[in-house]
């Protein structure tokens, strides 16, 4: 029943580029704690001309790996530099940027639901940035508390 | 038996998908997958009202295969997607 990133993300584009909202659940821990991998779902609307990427959007775009190969990330809008380039980090990352543009950036979560259907907070992670110093603790924390609580792990 | 309206056959790569759709939402969390043969069957079963027959004959006429294989393979399939909750009677 699970399709390949290297698949599905590219029809997700597609969908979002005719103008429809998508609803799928990721997977990975790279955007933890707002998006729990292969557990939580998220509903993703494609960028406008009246909503176009902000930083802090949680962003579903195609990049390149340092070796080249292309591949795709839903991870947090952290910059946008002068030239039009997005940087991107997961929130479950201690380190490791992405690089991409508005044209690889296909749309923005604007809803996350827990597995039993309740809505969690959205966030532009301000004050998870800004915690960034301690994030190795903030999410063993999280690991411990939170994912056991909630997601019976 | 009929199709659930809002349910659309997308093919992905080389798997054929079934997803559930609004007019504005695509929801990739309700998705079974479909061989080509059960993919087949779909089209054929979303062109109106169908049972076990009619799509043995649709399948019988499109492939080479055996009408007992044939009644087999349907009613795993549409028991299948009875199960999805893709189709209703």
């Amino acid at each position: 029943m699970k399709i390949e990133n290297d698949i599905l993300i590219p029809e997700l584009a597609r969908l979002m580029a005719e103008g429809k909202e998508v609803r799928f659940t990721p997977s990975g821990v790279s955007m933890r704690p707002f998006i729990e991998g292969d557990k939580d779902c998220v509903i993703l609307a494609p960028y406008t001309d009246t909503r176009k990427p902000k930083k802090g959007d949680a962003v579903l775009a195609k990049i390149r790996t340092a070796d080249g190969r292309t591949s795709y990330v839903l991870h947090r809008l952290i910059k946008i530099q002068n030239d039009g380039t997005f940087v991107l980090q997961g929130d479950g990352n201690l380190q490791g940027e992405e690089y991409t543009n508005a044209a690889n950036t296909y749309g923005f979560v604007v809803r996350v639901e827990r597995p039993n259907g309740k809505r969690k907070c959205l966030t532009k992670g301000k004050l998870w940035l800004l915690l960034k110093p301690l994030r190795k603790w903030l999410l063993k924390i999280y690991r411990h508390t939170i994912l056991l609580w909630f997601y019976n792990s | 038996m009929h199709t659930i309206d809002g349910f659309r056959l997308r093919k992905l790569g080389n798997e054929y998908i079934l997803v559930g759709e609004s007019m504005a939402l695509i929801n990739f969390n309700k998705m079974i997958t479909l061989n080509e043969t059960a993919a087949f069957l779909w089209q054929e079963a979303e062109k109106g009202a169908f049972d076990a027959n009619s799509l043995c004959k649709a399948l019988c006429a499109e492939y080479e295969v055996s009408p007992e294989q044939a009644l087999t393979d349907v009613e795993a399939t549409i028991a299948s997607w009875r199960k999805a909750g893709v189709i209703e009677d």
